[in-house]
């Protein structure tokens, strides 16, 4: 689709890969996600370390009477904590989980590095080193909303893009006992061969997708698409009991025995 | 389906939360001068009552159906857009009109509600209870989640009378209540994040009023009272403000108008399976 800017890398071999960019409304999204996955790790560490200040203070002013400047020391500790949490939440996500954090594998949204190869500590650590920047007055923001790279600060300096996972995920569907039943029968009655791949394509689709469309619309769809295909396959006559649905998950099923003999 | 325009050669791709947004934002920067020269339009109309309430709801409404049409890959002229939607011109009123009752109702009724509740839960245990805080903070909860659900059923109406033929602004609504039925949570996920997106312009715009308010507090405690030159600074910093909010609100709603098309372009495909039919063959 045109809408999603689209890029094209060069990996090391020369060899040119095509990227759909990952968008300014995943990486708010991705972003929006990872800052709520964050509180949990700061609002543990807080507790634990109001704990373990007290106590360390407890103990200079049991030992020593007074505990003047354990304080600005605890408090700068306590900076130094929050900025590992932060950092190493990105850094260690982006690194070991072939570019993506929770936000981003979430949203299906992944870095690589400008020539399509994984990440590693370097380009993640430079990312996450300049993301207070970036979130300063929104500035990575802007940079992402309005750059035809949609790169942030980060990105430009780690030589990184954020990219759509282009893995389409499956989603399954069951078929029932009859429509087998009726796939076995269809083999003989009707000639599959008509049917082109993009025609099971759609049928696929609008399997996997039925159970989401309104009672009307699906009965709409169904209907009109067994119609097709009934003339597709030049089936006579569709055995009796046999509604939309049913015949569709029978075509597809008898068209996946025929691929595979 | 009801529209005859409505014929993409592939099926509608459902779009995730994210790519929503990001559909949005990209038809919008893609034709940023059209969108907003509507909004601009629709913004001066607005000064006008009546006519002009009118006038300014379907030019909004011609901001989603331009942007659902390129959408589908069948771009329209403004000017076709605006022929198409200008005899249904008093029905985007209506569709205002209906819906800010509606929501409004809708908000009316859950306060009283709780206010009953507070009312009799407060004669039981008496005023100073304790739980009575606690009740209260969690029935606004549920009111504020009850109001968005309500808000996210209504999000849509406008664009289904942009798109839609045979449709008036009764049967609009009915329709936007259809379309986002079991979707609300995802509705919540494009309003949060376009929300997000937006709110860095809405900060700009209300810095010279907090800078003005603060201003004036400080001056007031320490000066007794506020000089003559503390409020004509004041009153600077508040029409800056005023302009600024003006501005942000022309230029942040065309983006909605779009996020309101991609939401319906996405419904479209999940709900109705828009598009769905095999490839031609040239016979018949």
């Amino acid at each position: 689709m045109r809408f999603f800017n689209r890029i094209t890398l060069q990996t090391p071999e020369s060899v040119e890969l095509e990227f759909t960019l990952a968008g300014i409304g995943n990486r708010a999204l991705a972003l929006l996600i990872d800052y709520m996955v964050l509180l949990i790790p700061f609002i543990l560490a807080l507790f634990f370390w109001l704990f373990v200040a007290d106590q360390v203070l407890e103990f200079f002013v049991g030992v020593f009477g007074r505990a003047d400047d354990v304080d600005l020391w605890l408090r700068a500790i306590t900076v130094l904590i929050n900025f590992v949490i932060y950092e190493g939440y990105f850094v260690g996500f982006e690194a070991l989980w072939r570019g993506q954090t929770p936000g981003k594998r979430y949203t299906k949204i992944r870095v690589l590095r400008d020539d399509g190869r994984p990440i590693g500590i370097a380009q993640a650590t430079l990312r996450a080193l300049l993301r207070p920047l970036d979130d300063t007055l929104f500035l990575g923001m802007f940079l992402i909303a309005f750059g035809r790279k949609e790169k942030r600060l980060g990105d430009w300096l780690a030589g990184t893009v954020v990219v759509q996972d282009e893995h389409p995920t499956a989603t399954a569907f069951s078929t029932s006992q009859a429509a087998q039943d009726l796939a076995v029968q269809l083999l003989q009655l009707a000639d599959l061969s008509h049917l082109l791949p993009d025609d099971f394509a759609v049928i696929r689709e609008y399997l996997q997708r039925r159970s989401e469309m309104s009672a009307k619309a699906r009965s709409e769809v169904n209907l009109q698409l067994a119609r097709q295909v009934k003339e597709v396959i030049l089936l006579e006559k569709v055995p009796s009991n046999t509604t939309p649905d049913l015949f569709l998950e029978a075509v597809y099923l008898a068209y996946q025995q025929q691929v595979s003999k | 389906m009801s529209s005859p325009n409505l014929s993409p050669s592939s099926p509608i791709r459902p779009l995730s939360i994210g790519n929503i947004v990001s559909a949005g934002f990209q038809l919008y920067r893609s034709h940023f001068k059209q969108y907003l020269g509507l909004a601009c339009k629709a913004v001066l109309w607005a000064i006008i009552p009546v006519y002009g309430w009118a006038k300014a709801s379907t030019i909004n409404a011609a901001i989603s159906r331009l942007a659902f049409q390129d959408l589908v890959n069948q771009p329209e002229s403004t000017s076709t857009a605006r022929n198409q939607l200008e005899p249904k011109l008093w029905q985007f009123l209506v569709v205002q009109l209906l819906v800010g009752l509606i929501l409004f109702g809708v908000n009316f009724g859950l306060s009283i509600a709780q206010a009953i509740l507070l009312g009799i839960l407060g004669g039981i245990l008496g005023a100073e209870s304790a739980l009575i805080g606690l009740v209260s903070a969690i029935t606004s909860i549920v009111v504020l989640v009850i109001y968005i659900w309500a808000y996210s059923r209504f999000f849509i109406p406008d664009v289904v009378l942009a798109l839609e033929n045979q449709v008036d602004g009764t049967k609009a609504i009915s329709r936007s209540w259809e379309l986002t039925q079991g979707h609300v949570l995802r509705l919540q996920g494009v309003v949060l994040v376009a929300g997000l997106i937006t709110f860095p312009l809405i900060v700009l715009a209300i810095i010279p009023l907090i800078l003005a308010i603060a201003s004036l507090a400080a001056v007031s405690v320490t000066g007794g009272g506020p000089d003559a030159g503390a409020i004509g600074l004041f009153l600077i910093s508040l029409l800056v403000s005023i302009g600024l909010i003006i501005f942000t609100s022309i230029v942040t709603a065309p983006f909605w108008q779009a996020i309101k098309a991609a939401v319906y372009y996405d419904l479209k495909g999940r709900r109705e399976g828009m598009g769905f039919k095999l490839r031609d063959r040239g016979t018949p």
